[in-house]
């Protein structure tokens, strides 16, 4: 219901928003992410790291005045030569190793800067694991919030940072049943550097940390730790 | 109840994506804008002193008050714009950096930044459109910057703080103007009448007038209230005036004096308000004279393409003696633009 209310107020912003007076600028948007994704199958399960892992996002940002919307989309695969992340369904757990997951992210965002350098923003996240080759896919979906901010250094750089959490989300398997529920949190820093008014390039870190109780009690964490590079291309409308 | 979600979340990326690609039509209409001319200027005649020509020019709209004292502005921007396109396309700019929306802190910011970029024989100009603020306690003037505080006088730019960092860019220069199109504004200055009638113009007089270091500010009022947009023109009733004047002088080179004896008469005539100038108390005005360089002027019957202004520029620091190439540069915008955040 919570989704369902935010979605529609999203929708009521993006259409009226047309009409403000203040500035309104269009942001492209792409990155690139190395990481590593390492956690605990819990209780009765193995420990995992990737060997190897990347995902290479688009995103596209709105913002007028101190109100902002954006969509971003990443994509990649996470290699695990040993033991992964175990899968589960309704009739219980599965160990995985040896295997390529792919890993898709959707977050759909609204956001506002209350300070003029610090906002508030609330994310419809989507994640979807897809265990390639071995027919199961893991999709956790949930609302976050959290707040970002920037520190302008000089004329051309600028610091940016955010952090956020999902307070609970549903994990669903490839069969849309319900298998457990879990809770997240981002966080994300890194430096902007302007080459001029429209182009910008990015880099710094990222880490997600993921915590998911399936229906049989399992407890399952991992955490996926990045380094990106971005560039953006921005304009005012 | 999934579903439904997973549907609501396409149809909103569908509704965003068909106003984005709605804009950006627009967006690359304006973007065609872009100024591109070069212009060649033959330097022979009086001798005025002259260097760069650099401008900081601020429009704030979009105040953030959360108390409400502060409400946007509809035209300070668009004043704003209007000057540094002015500048740069019709008086030889080549500096100009355009602050839109600018805090307390971007405005000190680039106030210092103009200091440590100008160099000794430099024409510098200021502009400001926003909010101004009288306190009536103390008599003390400020300019509102867009991150103003409600009554927190130390969320304002106050008069003798915009008074120290004008002073230190005027004692590196040789010319430097202020115009302050605000309420209130009146109280930076001090009235200073050089007394000079239309028929003294003369080269003579501009080459001593240049030679003469000036501080002057052109004021949008004295201690009044200031109208926001004159009749729906988009620009508040100085800056109208102001930008009137600057397009249909027709003159190579026009004083400072010149400009806001003309701009006063023609708000005042118009409008319940009346505009001031003078010079900039404390900050080493030796009654020079800004001199405004029209690089297009108008001879009746001759082809606008023949017409060449020419003026004999005392070597400098950073002209040239027998041309100088003016290249028109698109006002920078400053922007800090970051990732988007995701969880």
């Amino acid at each position: 219901m919570l989704l369902k209310k935010l979605s529609f107020i999203l929708l009521l912003l993006t259409l009226c928003i047309n009409n403000a007076l203040a500035e309104q600028r269009l942001t492209f948007g792409a990155k690139l992410l190395a990481a590593g994704w390492n956690g605990d199958n819990g209780a009765g399960g193995s420990d995992f790291e990737s060997d190897e892992g990347g995902q290479f996002g688009l995103n596209i940002a709105y913002k007028v005045g101190r109100f902002y919307t954006g969509l971003n989309l990443q994509r990649g695969a996470y290699n695990f030569k040993d033991d992964a992340p175990d899968k589960f369904t309704p009739s219980g757990r599965v160990s995985s190793s040896n295997v390529k997951i792919q890993q898709s992210d959707l977050d759909l965002l609204v956001g506002y800067y209350f300070w003029s350098q610090v906002s508030l923003f609330a994310d419809i996240k989507s994640v979807t694991n897809n265990w390639l080759d071995e027919s199961y896919k893991q999709n956790f979906l949930g609302l976050g919030i959290g707040s970002s901010g920037y520190i302008p250094l000089n004329e051309k750089w600028t610091l940016f940072g955010s952090f956020g959490f999902i307070g609970r989300g549903e994990i669903r398997d490839n069969d849309d049943n319900k298998v457990g529920e879990g809770t997240s949190w981002a966080l994300e820093a890194g430096t902007v550097y302007s080459i001029n008014e429209r182009h910008f390039i990015n880099a710094g870190i990222k880490t997600r940390k993921y915590n998911f109780e399936y229906l049989d009690n399992t407890k399952q964490d991992y955490t996926i730790n990045a380094l990106f590079i971005g560039y953006n291309y921005s304009f005012s409308l | 109840m999934r579903d439904l979600i997973i549907k609501q979340t396409l149809g909103i990326i569908v509704v965003m994506f068909s106003f984005f690609s709605s804009v950006s039509h627009d967006l690359l209409a304006a973007d065609s804008r872009g100024i591109t001319i070069e212009k060649t200027v033959r330097t022979q005649g009086s001798n005025i002193n002259r260097g760069v020509y650099r401008a900081l020019i601020i429009g704030n709209n979009q105040y953030q008050d959360q108390q409400g004292k502060w409400q946007p502005l509809s035209t300070a921007i668009t004043d704003a714009r209007e000057v540094a396109r002015l500048l740069a396309e019709q008086y030889g700019f080549t500096d100009i950096k355009l602050l839109e929306n600018a805090t307390r802190r971007d405005v000190l910011f680039a106030l210092e930044d103009l200091a440590n970029r100008s160099l000794k024989n430099d024409n510098v100009l200021i502009y400001y459109a926003g909010h101004g603020f009288l306190d009536d306690e103390t008599n003390k003037g400020f300019w509102v910057p867009v991150d103003a505080d409600g009554d927190d006088h130390t969320t304002f730019l106050r008069n003798s703080t915009i008074r120290d960092e004008v002073s230190s860019i005027a004692s590196r220069v040789q010319h430097t103007l202020l115009i302050s199109d605000s309420c209130f504004s009146g109280s930076l200055l001090r009235t200073a009448s050089r007394g000079i009638s239309e028929a003294d113009y003369t080269e003579k007089y501009f080459e001593k007038v240049s030679n003469k270091k000036s501080v002057q500010i052109m004021a949008a009022g004295g201690f009044e209230y200031v109208d926001d947009d004159y009749r729906e023109s988009g620009h508040s009733p100085f800056t109208y005036f102001l930008i009137n004047e600057l397009k249909t002088n027709n003159s190579p080179m026009f004083t400072v004096s010149q400009l806001s004896g003309n701009v006063e008469r023609a708000v005042a005539n118009n409008v319940d308000q009346v505009p001031e100038s003078g010079v900039l108390q404390g900050a080493g005005d030796e009654l020079g004279e800004f001199i405004f360089i029209k690089m297009d002027v108008a001879v009746e019957g001759v082809d606008p393409d023949r017409v060449k202004v020419e003026v004999n520029v005392i070597p400098g620091e950073s002209a040239k003696k027998d041309s100088v190439i003016i290249e028109q540069k698109r006002p920078l915008t400053k922007q800090k633009v970051v990732p988007i955040p995701t969880l």
